[in-house]
């Protein structure tokens, strides 16, 4: 067998050979901590955040990892948008015609946005699901004219497994219901909505 | 003592050699042509399918305008609180801020390139140039990726690596199995780094699974494809037949403890790749995420391609005759030709 034309030299090899075992640490810093809230993980993350995010080799986004869980936050959730004397709109709804194609790249987009919004709503960051709102609602307002509508996010619960207790239709849970108003001066507010027991009482003015 | 050093250097020169040859074998680059032409494929169509949305998305007045996109993702990193806000979070994206004009020009532009990428025009340039493409568009909304996300941008982005320009999709199709190929370590570094890299993804979906109950229980398929969103068939005939669902969900996982481990194996590996393949088909089924499990088929195809060492080349005549009709520089760094 002949010897190749051109060979990689000892130095450059071992140069190759350092950068591949630094970006595979990264690789697995980016995969692994993603989850692990030890402080090491952590520490590791924020310094080697800026290139492993630049490469994608970050699922910040992901929880664990789909398809990892089938847990609770895997469940699906949805955006309900209520203005008066229109049919509610269901963002993605159950057809995909609308919102993305069921088996394609598009419906999953729109699924992982909800369930990200549904995840804010859990942890209660009001200011996060607040930008989402005034974003959809100062949008689609806009488009229908309409100057007040009603944004919900519910989660959609799967059917049991057990048979017994099926009963046609799975759980659905309101996380979040807030108001959403173009004012006088054309900017968006958004009011959360919350049980009467929370809400501050009504002063004399 | 002597004895002790020398079994140390003999094991040293061991790992060095193995690993030498694991990453600095040349092999051959017509399999890594043939991967680029599904990645591209899948690329394009992943793109394409912003289309629709683009301007509801990324305009200024869209869904992720810049409010969102700070709040969501700079202030998730902390950035906002414990650096300057204007610290580089690693995200970069030619998406932001622009009109709705502007975003469809740049869409197209982005499509050309993809184009480009998917056919083997424009060698590595090409390939840059399309995992820059891919990288805006996730940099710019990083919170509606999914899995596939991390898998495509790894792929494309592994690919730059290795000339795939030598073989464009038209000398493809003209070519046999039998001719010779163009050999080069920038090929087996780009497929080394594509098998680790998948490996360690499988690694991770394997041991996060483990925590989880549903998994444990060999009931997770049946609440993956339980949800109301996402119903491809009807499962319900599963409830009747628990041992079903359980050999479903168990087959799943050991298929993906598989790909971490026996398909490191050469006699094992066709094996284990089409059991994965299987695998993925049926989560796609369960899941309606076709999209995704396309995604790892396709990636998962980087296992099949000739280990170094198992091609043989009988001359070069090949190479030159490729390189004349691509645009890859004429004996880039590092490729090489074997006569066997």
């Amino acid at each position: 067998m002949n010897k190749p034309r051109v060979e990689i030299s000892e130095t450059m090899r071992g140069i190759v050979s350092l950068v591949i075992f630094v970006h595979l640490f990264c690789v697995a810093v980016g995969l692994f901590a993603n989850e692990s809230t030890s402080v090491l993980a952590v520490q590791l993350r924020r310094v080697l955040g800026p290139y492993i995010r630049l490469l994608n080799l970050d699922p910040q986004f992901l929880s664990g990892f789909h398809l990892t869980h089938a847990m609770e936050y895997e469940d699906h959730h949805q955006l309900v948008i209520e203005v008066a004397s229109e049919e509610p709109i269901y963002i993605p709804n159950q057809d995909g015609s609308l919102w993305g194609e069921r088996l394609g790249f598009r419906q999953p987009r729109y699924l992982n946005l909800t369930r990200q919004f549904g995840l804010f709503a859990e942890e209660g960051n009001d200011q996060a699901m607040a930008e989402l709102a005034r974003a959809i609602g100062g949008s689609l307002m806009t488009k229908m004219g309409a100057r007040q509508m009603v944004l919900r996010c519910q989660r959609l619960g799967p059917h049991p497994l057990d048979p017994v207790m099926d009963q046609g239709s799975p759980p659905i849970d309101t996380l979040y219901r807030a108001d959403v108003i173009i004012d006088d001066a054309g900017v968006v507010r958004v009011h959360k909505q919350v049980d009467a027991d929370e809400a501050a009482p009504v002063r004399d003015s | 003592m002597n004895s002790l050093m020398s079994r140390f250097r003999e094991l040293g020169d061991y790992l060095g050699n193995n690993w030498n040859q694991f990453w600095f074998q040349p092999t051959g680059v017509r399999d890594l042509c043939k991967l680029r032409i599904a990645v591209g494929a899948l690329a394009l169509i992943w793109q394409l399918s912003f289309t629709v949305d683009l301007v509801l998305w990324f305009a200024p007045d869209g869904w992720i305008d810049l409010g969102l996109y700070h709040s969501w993702v700079v202030e998730d990193l902390g950035a906002g609180v414990e650096n300057t806000p204007s610290s580089f979070v690693g995200r970069l994206s030619y998406l932001f801020n622009q009109s709705p004009a502007v975003l469809r020009t740049l869409h197209f532009f982005g499509t050309a390139v993809l184009v480009a990428f998917t056919v083997g025009l424009g060698g590595r340039v090409s390939a840059v140039l399309a995992w820059f493409v891919l990288l805006s568009y996730v940099h710019r909304a990083p919170f509606l990726g999914g899995a596939v996300e991390p898998v495509l941008t790894m792929l494309v982005g592994y690919l730059c690596i290795a000339p795939i320009g030598v073989y464009n999709a038209l000398k493809l199709r003209k070519r046999t199995e039998d001719q010779p190929d163009s050999r080069t370590y920038f090929a087996t570094i780009a497929r080394r780094l594509i098998q680790v890299h998948l490996t360690v993804i499988y690694l991770v979906m394997f041991t996060t699974k483990l925590v989880s109950p549903a998994w444990w229980n060999g009931e997770a398929l049946w609440w993956i494809s339980a949800q109301q969103l996402i119903q491809t068939i009807d499962l319900t005939f599963v409830r009747a037949h628990p041992q079903w669902l359980n050999l479903w969900t168990f087959g799943v996982l050991i298929s993906e403890f598989s790909m971490c481990t026996l398909v490191w194996n050469r006699t094992l590996r066709p094996f284990v790749v089409a059991v994965s393949m299987i695998s993925w088909m049926s989560v796609a089924l369960a899941s309606g995420q076709a999209a995704l499990s396309l995604t790892m088929i396709i990636a998962n195809l980087s296992f099949l391609a000739p280990e170094a060492g198992e091609e043989t080349v009988t001359n070069n005549t090949d190479v030159d005759r490729a390189r004349s009709a691509s645009s890859e520089p004429h004996h880039a760094m590092g490729e090489t030709s074997h006569v066997t």
